[in-house]
């Protein structure tokens, strides 16, 4: 993530000055995905689950399942912490566990179709072109924001802007933890 | 120019008055209205989260559940027209004076659109002693309408707005010189709504503040959202490798300690955690991981932290003793005791994902 350091300092600043609101209804995801009770939260809740996670796969199982599951119970964490007052924290928290195999069974499956739908799509581009290229990244955006598929697009901004600090603390926090334990493993007697 | 209406459905604005008027308690049916100056339309825009509130509170009597700003001001509003087009008294009270004096205000300097919220109608339903002086500010804004605002006219009305920080309704103002149909009317509050989200998204992405539009915009968004579900990824798989180095000394390790804010590697707070926030100590703790993470695909992570110190386990441990907690030195011995052989193994295949780790280790083994 390329943060400058403009965007450090207005952080740091809209930290600092948290009251400030400059947009009251958009300024608290900001604020409330940075504090440091939001991250001991998660921090605590994502500990707990990867020890589940060690716990429930004892021995050098192979690492792909293994970091899947991490993946699944760290978003999970992320999506608790949210305390369910976003979509997809929501979405997250409903159907997490199908959604990973579902998808990646699909996605084995789907290749095969892809040469049918091909042809099909060829003679679409002409009229799709232009008009919905905000829609369509719009449709984008929605694929990737959890359980926010179809939304309309200022909803859809809202979630994606909390998703995106929430993310942002959740890559933050499993640094620092993947940090501290692989300095502990490292270090010599 | 037509006023605003409720662009829900077709209906003319005569047979969605009537539904209106009925709800209304005092029942007055309008027949006719005139239709509504273009100075008489006025709404204005409210934060996202006080539109949400007025929805609310609007959808009370009316159908105005979730159909967006527009519709419940319009609902409202419609109340009151009828009654001040035609003459009569106005049965919504001061709101509907205050709003009447407002949209001549709007008239006179209608160049900028001011956002404005009072919460006129509900509140004059309530009311039902003041008609007479409603009756006088009704009259004395038809006289008004026709020419221009009287400065005295936009105290009354700034008074009633400043009275009135919690509304019921969203008011948007009609432009001058911009259609003020209800369609355009909903389709502007609709596209400002979208771009205070945009100029919000533009503080939260980094590097948006150069690019103008939303295109491009979505797209930078859209990036930066897979670039950080892969670190999601990226460091799930790290902690799913490191964690056979867990032990039971983790739970110790880890137990009703928060992590964070005393280990916090300066370097991978990239989202500008403000510095006072760091230890020293551990900024040479985050100079240790500093190097690992040069080369991680996040390859947008940029350190900014010290340069990294010489790497040493008594660096390490002086920066254990630093952060004052006994716990994590005591555990740290019993996990390097215990699990080292086995972090090591596993560890460095990972590490070697990261090319510029080798040259730590000679470094750490020290």
């Amino acid at each position: 993530m390329a943060i400058s350091d403009a965007e450090g300092e207005t952080a740091a600043a809209k930290e600092g000055g948290g009251e400030r609101k400059r947009k009251r209804g958009a300024e608290k995801p900001l604020a409330k995905w940075r504090t440091q009770g939001e991250h001991k939260t998660y921090s605590s809740k994502l500990v707990e689950a990867l020890r589940r996670v060690r716990r429930s796969s004892p021995g050098p199982s192979t690492d792909h399942s293994r970091s899947h599951a991490v993946r699944a119970a760290a978003d999970r964490a992320l999506a608790l912490a949210a305390r369910g007052q976003t979509r997809w924290s929501r979405a997250i928290l409903s159907c997490r566990t199908l959604k990973l195999r579902v998808r990646a069974r699909a996605r084995a499956g789907r290749p095969k179709s892809l040469g049918g739908v091909a042809t099909a799509f060829a003679s679409r581009p002409a009229e799709k072109t232009k008009p919905p290229a905000l829609e369509r990244k719009a449709r984008v955006l929605g694929r990737l924001v959890p359980g926010c598929r179809k939304l309309p697009l200022a909803t859809l901004l809202e979630e994606a802007s909390d998703y995106i600090a929430a993310l942002e603390m959740q890559v933050r926090a499993m640094s620092t933890i993947a940090n501290i334990l692989s300095a502990a493993g490292l270090q010599p007697m | 120019m037509q006023c605003l209406r409720a662009p829900l459905s077709d209906l003319s604005v005569l047979e969605r008055q009537r539904p209106r008027v009925e709800w209304q308690q005092q029942g007055e049916e309008q027949s006719d209205y005139q239709p509504y100056d273009a100075d008489y339309c006025m709404q204005s825009l409210l934060p996202v989260e006080t539109a949400f509130r007025a929805l609310h509170s609007c959808g009370g009597g009316v159908e105005n559940e979730n159909h967006g700003n527009v519709h419940g001001s319009n609902d409202c509003f419609s109340n009151a027209w009828p009654d001040i087009a035609s003459g009569m008294h106005c049965p919504v009270v001061g709101a509907a004076a205050s709003v009447e004096e407002t949209s001549v205000n709007a008239s006179s300097s209608s160049s900028s659109s001011r956002k404005r919220k009072s919460e006129n109608t509900r509140r004059s339903k309530e009311n039902s002693g003041s008609d007479g002086k409603d009756d006088i500010n009704c009259k004395r804004l038809k006289e008004e309408t026709g020419g221009g605002a009287t400065p005295e006219a936009e105290q009354p009305t700034s008074k009633e707005n400043d009275k009135a920080p919690k509304s019921d309704y969203i008011h948007v103002r009609a432009r001058r010189g911009q259609a003020t149909d209800s369609h355009s009317l909903a389709e502007r509050v609709r596209r400002e709504r979208i771009s205070q989200r945009m100029k919000y998204l533009q503080d939260l992405v980094p590097g948006c503040s150069k690019i103008t539009g939303k295109a491009g915009m979505l797209d930078e968004i859209i990036n930066y959202v897979q670039s950080l579900q892969r670190q999601v990824e990226f460091l799930s798989m790290k902690l799913a490798a490191v964690n056979p180095i867990m032990d039971i000394n983790i739970d110790s390790f880890f137990g009703g300690r928060e992590i964070n804010p005393t280990c916090k590697p300066g370097s991978i707070s990239m989202i500008g955690m403000s510095s006072e926030l760091l230890d020293q100590a551990y900024l040479q703790l985050g100079s240790l991981q500093h190097d690992m993470f040069m080369d991680s695909p996040a390859l947008l992570l940029r350190p900014d932290v010290n340069p990294p110190a010489a790497v040493s386990d008594t660096s390490l441990g002086s920066c254990l003793n630093v952060s004052g907690s006994s716990v994590w030195n005591t555990n740290l011995q019993n996990v390097y005791g215990v699990e080292f052989q086995l972090g090591r193994g596993t560890a460095l295949p990972f590490q070697s994902l990261q090319g510029n780790l080798l040259p730590n280790n000679p470094k750490m083994e020290m």
